[in-house]
């Protein structure tokens, strides 16, 4: 079956990071691009006077011309679709079209680089980050990667979430056919509870993890993947989101898989403040799963 | 790309979005009522309109009302067809463009772009002024208040907040429903209870010059000197200036067949009523007189709330410097995005360098349109400041010219696009020729008796540059200005002129209009 990516576009060095990272999740899958723009509308309220009617035809030939450039840059293998989406917000048209268009993600460019921007998430991104109902997958500044992904890492821990994490690490893993990181993310506060296992590598430490915050059946899948070679563990910890990130070494192709907070109504993302924490840190994309995602293939709590 | 089974397509998805990009159907009488007193803002039309207007009319306030009305209501008709027919973001440039030639076209264009910025320039000084007076009051320190008369820091201030309102629609962030709605609401109360006030205290003898009211202040034929009459229509029409925007609602109304009439019908009514109640309380407190707080005094007369407002509210000054400086700076923000729009429209079309047509990637607003108003906002308004100390007086003067000129040429600029099909129907010889023509014609004349008269040096405020009238000045410097630009776009970009990028034409052949709009 395709899935239907959707990119949200904008003809600056963001918009061009979130195509980059939509084209490389495309690559060598069964995958459709929809690149939208957003037009800005006026409402009505807006009390813009004297009346000019037309605007609005002036910036979608603007739109639509970004819009070609976007699609021309797009590899021959992608099938892609533009489309130019009239809304009062960028996070509502994007929201809207994802479920118009029947996507199963969102791609944005969220992160901006530069000095004073390093810490910051973009407007779209922070209401999307906490309203989505699909996956959300962020481009970091001046991601070029043309694809396909190489390796996928799970980044679960104590939080509610991680079934869905490690859900859909070892589902996209096994599509994609490449191999899988599952990396348990441990605070030192709560590694001091015992409940956590020491700075390591030990496969039994970090399925112990899976089965304590996932489930039984995840830790099985994952056990098997370990046992066949294409998944490996690691776990990380320090005082610090950023001291324990510091464990982890990236590729180029990495694409990261975060959970959302506990504060996410079921079917909706909540970046928590962790998952805040290591946006900031890690250098390459990252997939933002809201909380209860991945459905009954691994809902099968134990709690 | 070529592949076969990978041709990226593009479209352009309808989602209840009518052809000017607005919601449709979401508007009600209700909403288009307060939307129409929102783009009027009547607390700082009134503060900064009166006083001029009763320096003009003395008591006969309520009747230039009335006279100044009609001929806005006469052009507002011809408006709403062309905006019906042709809904373009250049509206007046273009539809003089097609209509006449794209010489008119280009000066109608900036007659509008001219009235926006002189307006934003006004707006962002009340704003400040009554920024300064707020502060006074909120820390019980009256020499606050005087700051803003210190050029140093009036200046400065004033150029800070066009940037920030500027900053805010380069982001494209727009009022609510939600902040119209409150707005709207405490301008009407708080000049209502400003004018209860005044007329009660009158009534008990307790004014600063408690003058009877009369019902000779309605008369409109009380007025024996003509050039009376076209200078309080030119202030009148300031008055009402965003009224029509009511008329031109459409699609985005619930009921598009009654939404809008019924909207503009109460909203004439009830900033009708705010105004008279509010100058016949003015008048009624205050009198004419030109000593102390005489509405007659010319002190007063920039900014009449700023003076009237505390010895009449006492404590509750305070809500009328919030209502004024909040109203202000909302109509300085939504102000600002139509000349940027209909720079861009030129650009968009080569009347201006096509630099002017840019839109910012990241945001999608009007990049070079939005800062060059802002730029040129500041500009005239620091122009004005240094030339004039009367300058918020002389610019609602010159205001009131330049929308004359503006309306009058884009009301005959409908009469002579549908030449061809004005006698086919009744109600297109009403709509698109009777009312346009007179209206149209109507403000001409006004624009070019308040032109001649403005000349003395004595005109409006009474300031005065080499023994020619400031307001003459400020308006025929722009209109200059704006010949000037024009011939130098002529030699550099020459397209436009030659016809290339949009053709003067008539509604019967125009078919260039449906592929503009979407």
């Amino acid at each position: 079956m395709t899935r239907h990516l959707l990119v949200g576009y904008l003809a600056t060095s963001t918009g061009r990071d979130a195509l980059h990272l939509g084209i490389a999740l495309a690559r060598e899958q069964d995958a459709h691009l929809h690149v939208v723009m957003i037009a800005p509308m006026d409402s009505a309220y807006a009390g813009i006077y004297p009346p000019a009617g037309g605007y609005g035809s002036i910036l979608e030939e603007q739109l639509g011309a970004w819009l070609d450039e976007a699609l021309a840059s797009i590899p021959d293998d992608v099938p892609a679709t533009g489309h130019v989406v009239t809304a009062e917000s960028d996070a509502e048209g994007l929201l809207a079209a994802a479920g118009q268009l029947d996507c199963s993600m969102i791609v944005i460019g969220g992160r901006s680089g530069g000095l004073l921007r390093r810490y910051r998430l973009g407007s779209v991104a922070t209401t999307l980050l906490h309203t989505a109902p699909i996956p959300v997958a962020l481009a970091p500044a001046g991601y070029e990667h043309s694809g396909p992904v190489g390796r996928l890492t799970a980044m679960f821990g104590p939080r509610p979430g991680a079934v869905d994490v490690v859900g859909l690490g070892i589902q996209a893993a096994r599509r994609r056919s490449v191999p899988l990181r599952l990396v348990s993310l441990m605070l030192l506060d709560r590694a001091e509870e015992g409940s956590g296992p020491g700075t390591g590598t030990d496969h039994e430490d970090v399925l112990a993890s899976v089965t304590q915050y996932a489930n039984r059946r995840l830790a099985d899948e994952a056990a098997e993947m370990l046992d066949q070679g294409r998944a490996t563990t690691l776990v990380a910890s320090g005082p610090t989101v950023d001291h324990a990130m510091a464990h982890l070494e990236w590729e180029p192709d990495d694409v990261v898989i975060v959970g959302s907070s506990r504060l996410a109504a079921r079917g909706r993302l909540f970046l928590g403040s962790t998952a805040a924490k290591m946006l900031r840190t890690v250098p390459v994309p990252v997939v933002v799963v809201p909380a209860a995602h991945t459905g009954p293939a691994t809902a099968e709590s134990d709690h | 790309m070529s592949a076969a089974n990978t041709v990226p397509t593009r479209h352009t998805d309808d989602r209840a979005v009518s052809a000017k990009g607005l919601a449709r159907g979401q508007v009600g009488v209700i909403g288009a009522v307060v939307i129409g007193v929102g783009c009027i803002a009547p607390a700082y039309t009134l503060t900064a309109g009166l006083g001029p207007t009763i320096s003009v009319v003395g008591t006969h306030v309520p009747a230039i009302l009335l006279l100044g009305f009609l001929p806005m209501l006469l052009v507002a008709f011809g408006y709403r067809e062309l905006n019906a027919r042709v809904p373009d973001s250049g509206t007046s440039f273009t539809w003089a463009t097609k209509a006449f030639n794209p010489w008119i076209g280009w000066m109608g264009g900036w007659g509008l772009i001219a009235a926006t910025v002189i307006v934003l320039s006004n707006l962002a000084a009340v704003a400040v002024d009554f920024f300064y007076l707020l502060l006074a009051q909120i820390l019980g320190n009256p020499a606050l208040a005087e700051l803003t008369d210190n050029l140093w820091i009036n200046i400065p201030t004033t150029l800070v907040f066009i940037a920030v309102a500027a900053w805010i629609s380069y982001r494209g962030l727009k009022s609510t429903q939600h902040i119209q709605y409150v707005l709207v609401g405490f301008q009407l109360l708080v000049l209502g209870g400003f004018a209860v006030a005044a007329l009660v205290q009158a009534a008990n003898g307790e004014g600063f010059d408690p003058t009877p009211i009369s019902i000779d202040w309605f008369n409109p034929f009380s007025f024996d000197d003509f050039s009376i009459v076209a200078a309080g229509i030119s202030l009148s029409i300031f008055l009402f200036w965003g009224w029509d925007t009511t008329l031109t609602m459409n699609e985005e109304t619930k009921d598009p067949q009654r939404t809008s009439g019924r909207a503009a019908t109460l909203t004439v009514l009830i900033i009708m009523a705010i105004y008279t109640l509010c100058s016949l309380a003015v008048i009624a407190w205050a009198g004419i007189g030109t000593e102390g707080l005489g509405a007659g005094n010319p002190d007063n007369q920039e900014s009449l709330f700023a003076v009237l407002a505390s010895p009449v509210m006492g404590p509750f000054a305070l809500l009328m410097s919030i209502a004024i400086m909040s109203s202000s700076f909302a109509s300085l923000q939504s102000t600002m995005i139509s000349p940027s729009r209909t720079l861009l429209a030129m650009g968009y079309y080569r009347a201006l360098p096509p630099t002017f047509s840019r839109i910012s990637p990241r945001f999608r607003t009007p990049s070079v349109a939005t800062i060059s108003s802002a730029v040129a906002a500041g500009g005239f308004y620091t122009i004005t400041r240094l030339l004039s100390e009367n300058a918020l007086w002389d610019t609602i003067t010159a205001l009131g010219l330049m929308i004359c000129f503006y309306y009058g040429i884009t009301a005959l600029a409908c009469v002579w696009y549908f030449r061809r099909e004005l006698f086919t129907s009744a109600h297109n010889v009403v709509f698109k020729f009777l009312f346009p023509l007179i209206g149209g014609a109507v403000l001409l004349v006004m624009f070019f008796q308040t032109a001649v008269d403005s000349i003395s040096p004595d005109y409006g405020s009474g300031s005065s540059i080499g023994g020619v009238g400031m307001v003459f000045v400020l308006g025929m410097g722009v209109l200059v200005l704006g010949v000037v630009l024009m011939l130098w776009t002529r030699l550099r970009h020459p397209a436009y002129f030659r016809g290339e990028t949009l053709e003067t034409t008539e509604s019967t052949r125009d078919t260039a209009g449906e592929g503009l709009t979407i």
